[in-house]
């Protein structure tokens, strides 16, 4: 098993982070996003070198890991996909979409395909309603979904 | 406003007046009003999560939580009515809805606030008609079951835990119905306070051991105190037909305020032990065989005697026991000085407390001795050579109620210790320099011709700090606040080279500055037994034996007047064959004593030992006789706890067998002998102890005096020299599960941790070719211990850490027993060794 | 009608400062620095503004009891969680103007003395950090952010804070919760937190809509302001439009306006020119409403008149063609996903509701299943620690009260009665 330390480059980064709090615990959340970057997802060594940096009990750490939905214990694909599935897409279409993706990806909401490409997740209200149906891969939005626009989106990860 | 201001507030239409600053559950509960609760405790931030608190407000709308709401003057409140009734029903019936209702087979059925609150209410509707959660029973911790099903997230499991215990074992994870209250994956952290299991409202956090052994109803409680540490816990004995089946505290009682470490909580098990002793055994042809007492008794005075009268009383050496009762003890050095006729009386305590008692007596006039709320209010806490929070564990969570309120902690000691991890500041100095250190700071502080070389910078360095910290640490003890200053002193300094002396020179400090001290005590009578006149060279209440006399009116018996031997001295003469007979009453030296090796051999030259213990231990095992005695819970008695609070408890099961408690046993064999005790009970003893030594006696004693202790001087050889046959420094420690010999028969404590573990840096680990779990042998010049290893980077390279008391890997063994010469014991705190893997 | 926070975002590279510079940017602050604290708190009391996070709380106010604690130093949170479900209406002014909010924080912040904030983004808009940090730094370069603010002595500094996935933490107590780095579960007030707010100092939180307004107040004066819109609650709202329109999309429109207008004007009336058959006029908390409540004005007093509340002005339009149970079971899955779990009611009571939905919308609802959903919200309602779990309550109460019909339709028929659907099962 790895150690459960950061790499020297992002302790740097997480000492600069926490410079901008007046206590560390408060850059809780802006590790636990490096840790879940840098060990694949909080799992336990992820928890054991976020709670040493940040000068926190492993309790608080989990407790605050598992509490916000960004944060997954468990591994999980290159690239996540969030479908939001929330009134304004589902009014939309936004369920037959899953379907879509389902069926694409051989894959069930909240599952990992096997080769670990993508991760497919539902999301609450991603804050795009008016050009529902939307939906969130890794970093980049994509809006107004239709089957073949799934399809050509999905091609370019990787 | 100031703290005894009275408001005005109205609840149910009658007047009352409260203090100020309390909230309206507060208010109440101090005024009787009854208002339901599942999430508000006293002793914990209040959550407002249950809602069942609710009550009405007058001018407000709206229900109100009275747990989160302040009570202010003029309040007009009402905590029954049709509508808050039905708002707590709607509560419990949402609360009842996923409960697996499993009541038939919860340890918690007719005790619990769920049940009771239910039942209360009566008509409380259950519509719920989807499928009920399953009970789902987590056992990840070896002692406490979670079962989260049942929770009614209350979190005061959470709370406890981080805002008393301060072990931050469990969280709550995840978020809104799927909420757990657990220990998070891996664990660890629990200490096994067990305080989860008490505060749950529910059957959420159960006891494991107690597990179906008997319906709450069935079991009798009775009040006793705690027989391992020096804290001396408030504890109530879940019985069942004569056999301890669970441990609580008792309410908010006792110095504890409703806490309990591992040991208090968990470490019973030895009581009803298998293996206790039953009946006494007498060697015949070199095997122990059981005999009835009156053979017994007979037997050891027929050989007391004959030894007496053939080699004299100096002959027979006596070890009380810094774990039997004040009565006990007393009765012991009044059996030694007039039954035996010598002072040769002495205890474990030796090793811990007699050195700071020797340094107290080394300061005339007031010094004052801290409580544990002393403690728990201190703004700043000056911990040296102390491990409070594995020693004396409630002085420790003590010392984090203080460091709650804002206290400023330093804690200088070479150990990493989990007091030092909550430290506002760790001085890791040099193994063995808490005594130059302490002399140091008498440098500064003092202005004494004799101590000012301690603070050179060339000194100073040899501790391990800069001139600067020593200056800092003396700044805790400077100016107005140094009335707030609590100093803890611990084996690391009563146990080093010249500790009493180092001892005295701080209580003058402390004295000076109106600070105040407490020493950490190891075993739980190690203060009562010392005062009780178990020393070699002190009557009962301290007293010097110059005033024999007013002991020698009440006994009718002569007392002698030769100081005795101390209890190294003793197993030196058992050596030199001068030493013919021992009684040891509760000790183990063989074990519990440092170099066991040296013991061992002293005590084999012994012609006849009797041991009187609830086990055949190594000790027991070389005696000639050996008598049962009664366990804490099958005696009445009391201890002194390290505050010096006397506590006296009743028994509160049957003794085992026909194990005798000691006190009786002692009259019983003073009266084989021809020179009898009178008393008929323990009661008689107590009135006796307590008529010699009237209440505040050893304290008037301890001011009374001022002894003269030698100041070392600088040149002394502080710490170990160092040895290339022996490259490594082990450094002895305490441990939460284990506190003598009886704590390695608790089922309890062995499932706390089962094992000693050898804590070592990676680094040396490394050099050793060493993992985590791996074993080691440790071989020093006196012994050799085979040990598993846990690998740590917070312990400084070149030293190895390993606890006192487990069996399996005894660091005494490696131990020497070179004498200090102020207080003639063993300078024990670390030794030098070499380590290899298996 | 003129847009206010709007007027910008259609401009070429329009986060830029240059561009914001080039039309007005900054010349508020500029303004403010020139008056004395005070000064500013008191023009935008007079600009009558009122917060847009929700409640609707006169922003001076709040300014005005965080200047009035002795206490340093002070923080000016910016709520960027937006959460409630259909609104996206901050992220228009972040992503596409950046530097109006910074002003807005900038000009706060000097109202009430805060020297340090924190911009509370919601995890879901990983993109904004970035446009928000560019900016940040482009204003400290030139001088609006940093240390001596123009020159001035105020200095003041702005930090993104990204969120990571919990409603919730829109709530200010919640908020404060999880920036400290803990679970962001809500506060028992009192203190409030413009006595004892995050770090336990004292704390402004506003919403982002709120503090873009700002520096427009300031150039243009707060009785400018106050005769926008609606008398009780000037200025303009933007309208986050969403469902069955044909023009979804965010609208910037004064306060007073209808919903017909709203509707059938800006949202260019119902798609394949079916049949309106419900509205939410103020995001998922929000009740519904149908097609007789078109005229009502969207102003804070007549929406709640009207049995609803106007909220995040989030508005979510559902034709003829949508199973309202289904409506209601999904907004519950938010809540019951979105519970932080502390409150008895809120926990249980909200996965109860959904139980409940769920099997009426599959068919295999009860006849008593309508009366426990109107008992359940009687057990949970006023008794919540947090407004979440009230609001949980809306979509329920909204839709049995509108549709009741249709609900008994699904547990007399065993299924949903509707025979084109968009919301699939
Ligand atoms: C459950 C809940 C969620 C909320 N979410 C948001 C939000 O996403 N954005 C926001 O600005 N205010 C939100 N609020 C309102 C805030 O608590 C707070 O009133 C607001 O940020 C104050 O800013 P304002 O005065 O500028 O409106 C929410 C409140 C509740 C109870
Ligand atoms: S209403 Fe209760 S459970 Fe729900 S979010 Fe608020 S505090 Fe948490
Ligand atoms: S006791 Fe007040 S809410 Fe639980």
């Amino acid at each position: 098993m790895a150690p459960a330390v950061f790499a020297a480059e992002t302790l740097n980064k997480i000492e600069e982070i926490m410079a901008r709090y007046p206590t560390r615990r408060a850059a809780i959340l802006p590790v636990l996003y490096l840790a879940q970057e840098e060990f694949g997802c909080v799992d336990d060594r992820a928890l054991m070198a976020a709670s040493k940096v940040l000068g926190v009990s492993k309790a608080d750490v989990y407790g605050v890991a598992t509490y916000y939905s960004m944060f997954e214990t468990k591994p999980f694909g290159r690239n996540v996909i969030h479908l939001c599935d929330n009134l304004a897409c589902s009014l939309l279409g936004a369920e037959s979409l899953q379907d879509h993706l389902e069926r694409k990806l051989e894959i069930q909401m909240g599952q990992t395909t096997t080769d670990g490409r993508f991760t497919l997740k539902n999301a609450e209200c991603l804050g795009a309603c008016a050009q529902a149906p939307v939906m969130l891969v890794n970093d980049d939005f994509y809006e107004g979904l239709t089957d073949a626009k799934i399809d050509e989106i999905l091609a370019k990860y990787e | 406003m100031s703290g005894n201001d009275l408001i005005n507030v109205t609840f149910n239409d009658k007047a009352y007046q409260v203090p100020a600053g309390l909230s309206v559950i507060q208010a109440a509960d101090r005024l009787g009003i009854c208002i339901p609760r599942f999430c508000y405790m006293e002793k914990l931030s209040p959550l407002g999560g249950c809602r069942m608190c609710l009550i009405t407000v007058q001018g407000i709308p709206k229900l109100q939580t009275a747990c989160t709401t302040p009570a202010r003057d003029g309040m007009v409140v009402i905590t029954e009515s049709e509508e808050i009734n039905e708002a707590r029903k709607a509560m419990l019936e949402l609360q009842l809805a996923q409960h697996p209702l499993d009541c038939f087979h919860c340890d918690k059925a007719t005790r619990c606030d769920l049940q009771d609150l239910t039942y209360l209410f009566g008509d409380i509707q259950h519509r719920y008609d989807f499928p009920r959660k399953e009970l789902e029973t987590i056992y990840e911790n070896p002692l406490i079951e979670r079962n989260l099903a049942r929770c009614v997230h209350c979190e005061r499991c959470i709370r406890v835990c981080e805002e008393i215990q301060g072990a931050d074992a469990i969280s709550a994870s995840r978020r809104g119905r799927p909420t757990e209250m657990r220990e998070i994956p891996g664990g660890g952290e629990c200490q096994h306070c067990g305080h989860c299991i008490d505060v749950c409202p529910v059957g959420a956090n159960l006891d494991r051991l107690f597990s179906h052994r008997g319906r709450p109803f069935q079991m009798e409680a009775g009040g006793s105190i705690c027989p391992y540490c020096g804290c001396g816990c408030t504890l109530s004995l879940n019985t069942r037909e004569g056999r301890i089946m669970r441990v609580w505290p008792r309410g908010h009682e006792g110095v504890n305020h409703g806490s309990l470490c591992a040991r208090g909580r968990f470490g019973w098990g030895f009581v009803n032990h298998p293996e206790r002793l039953a009946r006494p055994r007498i060697k015949k042809n070199g095997q122990l065989v059981e005999v009835d007492w009156d053979e017994a008794l007979l037997f050891v005075a027929t050989r007391l005697e004959k030894i007496i009268r053939e080699h004299g009383a100096q002959s027979v050496g006596g070890l009380g026991s810094a774990r039997a009762t004040d009565e006990a003890n007393y009765l012991f050095q009044r059996f030694m000085r007039c039954v035996v006729g010598n002072n040769n009386i002495d205890s474990s305590a030796r090793f811990g407390y007699t050195a700071g008692l020797m340094g107290r007596l080394g300061v005339a006039g007031e010094v004052r001795e801290a409580t544990l709320d002393d403690v728990r209010r201190a703004a700043r806490l000056l911990v040296i050579g102390a491990d409070p929070v594995e020693t004396n564990p409630i002085l420790g969570l003590a010392m984090k109620a203080a460091i709650r309120r804002g206290a400023t902690v330093v804690v200088a000691d070479p150990r990493t210790t989990l007091t030092s991890r909550w430290a506002s500041q760790h001085l890791r100095i040099r193994p063995g320099s808490e005594v130059p250190l302490i002399l140091a700071l008498g440098g500064r502080l003092l202005k004494e011709k004799e101590l000012s070389a301690f603070s050179t910078d060339n000194l100073v360095t040899r501790i391990g700090l800069t001139t600067d910290a020593v200056a800092d640490l003396a700044g805790m003890l400077e100016g107005e606040g140094a009335q707030q200053t609590v100093v803890l002193v611990g084996r690391g300094v009563t146990q080093a080279p010249y500790g009493a002396s180092a001892v005295a020179t701080l209580l003058r400090i402390v004295a000076s500055r109106r600070a105040s001290y407490l020493l950490t005590v190891d075993r739980n009578n190690e203060r009562g037994s010392c005062e009780a006149g178990v020393l070699p060279d002190r009557l009962p209440g301290l007293a010097p034996l110059s005033e024999r006399e007013r002991f020698e009116k009440v006994w009718g018996q002569k007392v002698p007047e030769q100081p005795g031997l101390s209890a190294y001295e003793m197993l030196q003469a058992a050596r030199e064959g001068k030493l013919r007979a021992f009684y040891i009453m509760g000790e183990n030296p063989v074990e519990d004593f440092p170099d066991t090796g040296f013991v061992e051999q002293a005590l084999s030259s012994v012609e006849f030992i009797i041991v009187q213990d609830l086990f055949m231990t190594p000790t027991a095992v070389m005696a000639d006789v050996v008598l049962p005695s009664a366990s804490f819970a099958e005696k009445a008695g009391q201890f002194t706890n390290l505050e010096g609070q006397v506590q006296s408890y009743t028994a509160v099961i049957p003794p085992v067998g026909e194990a005798r408690p000691d006190a009786r046993i002692l009259v019983e064999l003073s009266r084989k002998m021809g020179k009898g005790f009178p008393h008929k009970n323990i009661l008689e003893v107590r009135e006796e102890m307590n008529g010699l030594v009237p209440l505040q006696e050893s304290k008037r004693q301890l001011s009374a005096n001022g002894l003269s202790h030698t100041v070392p001087g600088p040149e002394v050889q502080w710490g170990p020299i160092e040895d290339s046959d022996f490259p490594y420094l082990l450094l002895t420690t305490a441990s939460l599960y284990r506190n003598g010999a009886e704590s390695n028969l608790a089922v309890g404590l062995l499932k706390g941790q089962e094992k000693a573990a050898l804590r070592l840096h990676p680094a040396d680990a490394e050099s050793v070719s060493v993992s985590e779990g791996d074993s080691v042998i440790v071989t020093s010049k006196t012994g050799e211990i085979q040990v598993s290893v846990r690998v740590d980077d917070e312990i400084a390279p070149g030293t190895l850490q390993l606890a006192e008391g487990f069996a399996d890997a005894n660091p005494r063994t490696l131990l020497g027993h070179a004498l200090d010469p102020v207080t003639r014991a063993p300078m024990a705190r670390y030794v030098q060794v070499k380590m290899r893997k298996i | 009608m003129e847009k206010i926070l709007l007027n910008r975002v259609h401009l070429k590279n329009s986060r830029s400062i240059d561009v914001y510079l080039a039309h007005d940017g900054y010349k508020g602050l500029k303004k403010a620095l020139g008056m004395t604290p005070q000064q500013v708190v008191d023009e935008v009391k007079l600009s009558n503004l009122r917060g847009r996070g929700g409640a609707g709380f006169p922003a001076a106010m709040k300014w005005g009891f965080a200047a009035a604690d002795p206490k340093q130093p002070k923080y000016l949170l910016c709520n960027a969680d937006e959460g409630e479900p259909g609104t996206c209406k901050d992220r228009q002014i972040m992503e596409g103007d950046p530097h109006e909010l910074i002003e807005g924080m900038v000009i706060a912040g000097y109202a009430f003395g805060a020297e340090h904030s924190y911009i509370y983004l919601r995890a879901e808009y990983p993109k904004v950090v970035s446009i928000l940090e560019t900016a940040i730094a482009e204003a400290e370069a030139r001088g609006y952010l940093g240390a001596n603010i123009l020159g001035s002595d105020f200095s003041f500094s702005i930090r993104v804070h990204r969120g990571a996935g919990a409603y919730i933490c829109g709530e200010e107590t919640a908020l404060i919760e999880s920036l400290e780095g803990k679970r962001g579960q809500s506060r028992i007030k009192p203190p409030f937190p413009v006595n004892v707010g995050v770090f336990g100092l004292p704390t402004v939180v506003n919403n982002v809509e709120t503090l873009a307004n700002v520096p427009h107040i300031l150039l243009k004066g707060g009785a400018w302001f106050a005769g926008i819109g609606s008398p009780k609650c000037p200025g303009t709202r933007i309208i986050s439009l969403a469902g069955h329109v044909n023009k979804p999309g965010y609208y910037e429109l004064p306060m007073g306006i209808t919903f017909r207008e709203v509707i059938y004007e800006y949202g260019g009336g119902i798609r394949g020119g079916r049949k309106l058959k419900a509205f939410i006029p103020g995001g998922a908390s929000a009740s519904c409403l149908v097609p007789e409540h078109l005229d009502v004005q969207m102003d804070y007093d007549a929406v709640a008149a009207a049995g609803s509340m106007l909220g995040s002005s989030a508005m979510t339009v559902m034709d003829d063609t949508t199973c309202m149970v289904k409506v209601a079971a999904r907004l519950m899955r938010f809540f019951v996903h979105e519970s932080c779990g502390k409150c008895t009611p809120c926990r249980e009571g909200t996965e109860w509701l959904l139980k409940l939905l769920d099997r009426i919308e599959g068919g295999e609802g009860k006849l008593g299943d309508i009366d426990m959903l109107r008992e359940l919200c009687g057990l949970i309602s006023g008794k919540t620690f947090c407004p979440l779990g009230e609001g949980a309550l809306g979509p329920v109460q909204g839709t049995v009260k509108y549709f009741e019909d249709e609900y008994r339709a699904h547990i007399e028929q065993k299924c949903c009665p509707l025979k084109e659907r968009h919301v699939r099962q």
